[in-house]
């Protein structure tokens, strides 16, 4: 007997994984069972430290592991089973390979013996993810499991953070591991050192305040590194010692107080044109932690400032600086130390020196863009007898706390979210900026309120996103997660519609989610009925004066809650850049192509502009 | 008409850990990013579980840059350089199998040999194999002055493997 208590036991493959989730706090698991991987689910049923979710599609596993990361700033853990239990996981890896989220994945895959012999439910998942990935690992011995484990997360979550992939046969989920120590102290990657931080940075920083300091129009552009790098502080001070405007791409709602006076909003094709003004006039833009993708910079050859502008970029990904736009003075180091140091610097300086050499009408032109910052509050019906989108947004913003949280699908709805909701806090708007993954909003908003369940989450989608994942309302019922679904339905899909209203000659193709049959117009589902199939309650809005009030009740209600607005059919997100155009272009509200210059005064350049440059104001489109 | 200039190529070597599927990985990042590979060599290096690829690609400067960015993010690759003609050791070898149908023929390509200095490997009534050592240019040259003299019936070269002159090297710390 004594000597049984001296054993140290065993432990099999899934009490390895076990251990290490529970020893480095990763115990809420977004996952899908299936043969491959029962022994897992088997290992961790009925442990109650352990929080598993059932979703009701792999895909949506993955998206609420990133709904979960974003919101907590933790990894996120999602499982599934080989063959196509994995690889209904790719799109969900994905969309958090481009929007750089801390995900471990791991699926079961066939025993080791039949690997390669095209096995029932068998797929070459390490193939499949290496595109998608940042990292991914066959396990081929139950003794390299624990270290292949720790080495994951250590990957997942630290440097550029980025989903990590495990293929893990069954075999070795039920081998007994020999070794004395399963699960290894310490790791040792001798291939992967992110460098989050050097002394050559510090000196790149100097250089780069000094640039911002002698720029007459200097624009700060906070990217999602901001966020993951939880810098946001570090910006806002930044942006008050230097006094300087501050632009983000969708990415990054939320790092800086859409109410601070320097806050000029999103950039990008549907930003805010003050936003893409100031980066279309700018001398010098100091990007932070941004990938300069072509939705935000538009014609390369004309970003930014006209393609005269100098760039400094800060990214703790190397490969980033310099990929898409020409780099002046490249800083390869992690946001937050980096905006730390530049503080530092600034404060260090003496009297005169930190004034900046810009001139009065930069000021005058922000504070003038920060006038009547509110949303349009749209009261009637539109033409088509619909709600208008911003309408929405407007009695949202009134009903929203700052600590709330914003999810959206991907499409029309997202980008009026992203151009007039206000942000405060960090974290607090989750969307799918790279991929654009339809289908992400919805189970990213149940992984959101899992990592935060005190805050109210608000989902926006649109008609056809939601139907993406719209089987999610079972996992909301089941496990009792509370998230208020506002579903903008106007029977199209709409983002693509307009672009073919704009660009295509208004040939509809493929986009009409409405039919006729028998003369008479349909359309399907009823979303208020889909959710009472799944025991959730609902309201259909129609009149844009019942929306405030629909809105309370969704606020008040205790579970998972359905609005769907009948939302004004042709409504277009306008302005916008064109594709592939210059940032000093836009389609205006009407759908006419204009220059920027209709709508702002350009702005004097030389001494002797300024001297005679008088301020006039032009009919500022926001 | 003026002649297309010739696409700039680049040489990257690599120090990367020998697990199954880094190939795929490190060949995959090029075709990911739409880059032409012209060359691949792997094999074991000096230090046991790690091997040594060298590769060439079609590109520039940018291109080079991205690519060596790229594959210092792979997890496996612990040394990435690149190798000039000015401070590197460059080889390939190709074996060329020319069909011989005479005495002439086989007279013409050993005078060719001797000015190449070629081992020839293989001989047959039919057939001489050659193995040709040298830098990429040297074994074009060669090949298309064989053409001229006798039929090749088969060519198979190794790519570029390339090291450091003197004392620089890529090995690990």
């Amino acid at each position: 007997m004594k000597d049984q208590k001296k054993k140290k036991p065993i432990l099999t493959g899934t009490a390895i994984i076990k251990k290490v989730l529970k020893e480095s706090g990763n115990t809420t698991l977004f996952g899908y069972p299936g043969g491959a991987i029962m022994p897992f689910f088997d290992e961790i049923f009925g442990d109650n430290k352990i929080k598993q979710i059932l979703m009701r599609h792999e895909q949506s596993a993955g998206h609420a592991a990133e709904g979960y990361a974003t919101a907590s700033g933790k990894l996120g853990v999602c499982m599934t089973t080989s063959g196509p239990g994995a690889t209904n996981l790719i799109t969900a890896l994905a969309n958090a390979f481009y929007d750089s989220a801390p995900i471990l994945a791991f699926s079961g895959q066939v025993n080791t013996s039949l690997i390669g012999n095209d096995a029932f439910q068998e797929a070459d998942l390490i193939g499949a993810t290496m595109a998608v990935t940042k990292h991914n690992y066959l396990v081929k011995d139950v003794r390299d499991l624990g270290r292949v484990f720790k080495e994951a997360m250590h990957i997942a979550s630290t440097g550029r953070p980025g989903p990590v992939f495990i293929d893990l046969p069954k075999d070795i989920q039920l081998a007994e591991c020999s070794l004395k120590e399963p699960i290894p102290e310490k790791i040792n990657l001798v291939g992967y050192n992110p460098n989050v931080y050097s002394k050559a940075a510090s000196r790149q920083i100097s250089h780069a305040l000094k640039m911002v300091m002698n720029a007459r129009y200097p624009v700060i552009l906070a990217g999602g590194g901001v966020s993951i790098s939880n810098a946001y502080q570090q910006l806002t001070e930044l942006a008050n010692l230097l006094k300087i405007p501050v632009v983000n791409t969708i990415k990054a709602k939320g790092v800086i107080d859409d109410y601070h006076p320097y806050a000029l909003g999103a950039i990008g094709m549907h930003g805010r044109q003050r936003s893409n003004f100031a980066v279309s006039e700018a001398d010098v833009l100091l990007a932070i932690g941004c990938r300069f993708s072509d939705r935000i910079t538009g014609d390369l050859d004309k970003y930014p400032g006209q393609g005269n502008a100098k760039v400094i970029h800060i990214d703790v990904d190397a490969a980033e600086i310099g990929k898409n736009v020409p780099v002046d003075l490249p800083i390869v180091a992690d946001a937050k130390l980096a905006l730390t140091e530049m503080n530092r610097q600034i404060r260090a300086l003496k009297g005169k020196k930190k004034e900046l050499k810009t001139n009065s009408w930069w000021y005058r032109w922000i504070k003038e863009m920060k006038e009547n910052d509110g949303i349009p509050n749209m009261v009637e019906k539109g033409p088509e007898g619909g709600i208008y989108p911003e309408k929405v947004m407007y009695e949202l913003d009134r009903i929203m706390n700052p600590r709330d949280i914003i999810v959206t699908e991907v499409g029309q709805h997202q980008m009026y979210a992203a151009h007039y909701l206000k942000f405060r806090h960090p974290r607090t708007f989750i969307t799918s900026g790279g991929l654009g993954t339809m289908g992400f909003g919805f189970p990213a908003a149940i992984g959101a309120k899992v990592a935060k369940p005190r805050s109210e989450v608000w989902l926006i989608a649109g008609d056809g996103s939601i139907q993406m994942n719209s089987h999610e309302m079972a996992t909301v019922k089941q496990h009792d997660i509370k998230v208020n679904m506002i579903i903008l339905n106007n029977g199209y899909l709409g983002m693509v519609r307009q672009w073919q209203e704009l660009f295509h000659e208004k040939r509809y193709a493929g986009t009409d989610l409405g039919f006729v049959r028998n003369g008479k117009q349909e359309y399907w589902p009823d979303f208020v009925k889909l959710g009472e199939a799944y025991g959730l309650k609902g309201r259909k809005v129609t009149d844009p004066r019942k929306l405030g009030k629909a809105l309370q009740e969704s606020k008040a209600s205790k579970e998972t809650f359905i609005i769907e607005v009948a939302t004004e059919k042709g409504s277009n997100v306008l302005p916008m850049l064109p594709p592939g155009g210059a940032l000093n272009t836009l389609y205006n509200r009407e759908g006419e192509k204009k220059s920027i210059y209709d709508y702002y005064r350009r702005l004097p350049r030389t001494d002797s502009e300024l001297k005679e440059f008088k301020f006039v104001r032009v009919n500022p489109i926001k | 008409m003026a002649k297309a200039e010739k696409t700039p190529e680049f040489l990257v070597a690599l120090l990367v850990e020998d697990h199954p599927g880094v190939t795929m990985k490190i060949a995959g990042m090029f075709a990911r990013r739409g880059i032409n590979l012209t060359s691949f060599t792997g094999a074991s290096s000096e230090k046991k579980g790690f091997s040594r690829i060298i590769m060439k690609a079609e590109g520039d400067s940018k291109v080079f840059e991205q690519i060596y960015k790229q594959m210092n993010k792979l997890i496996e690759v612990v040394k990435v350089k690149t190798l000039l003609p000015d401070n590197a050791i460059m080889r390939e070898l190709a074996l060329v199998k020319v069909d011989i149908k005479d005495a002439a023929d086989r007279q013409a390509v050993i005078s060719l040999n001797d000015i190449f200095r070629n081992r020839v490997t293989n001989i047959t009534p039919k057939t001489m194999t050659i193995e040709v050592v040298g830098s990429t240019g040297k074994i074009d040259s060669f090949v298309s002055l064989v053409t001229e003299q006798v039929n090749i019936r088969e060519l198979a070269r190794t790519g570029t493997i390339a090291l450091y002159r003197g004392e620089d090297s890529i090995f690990m710390d």
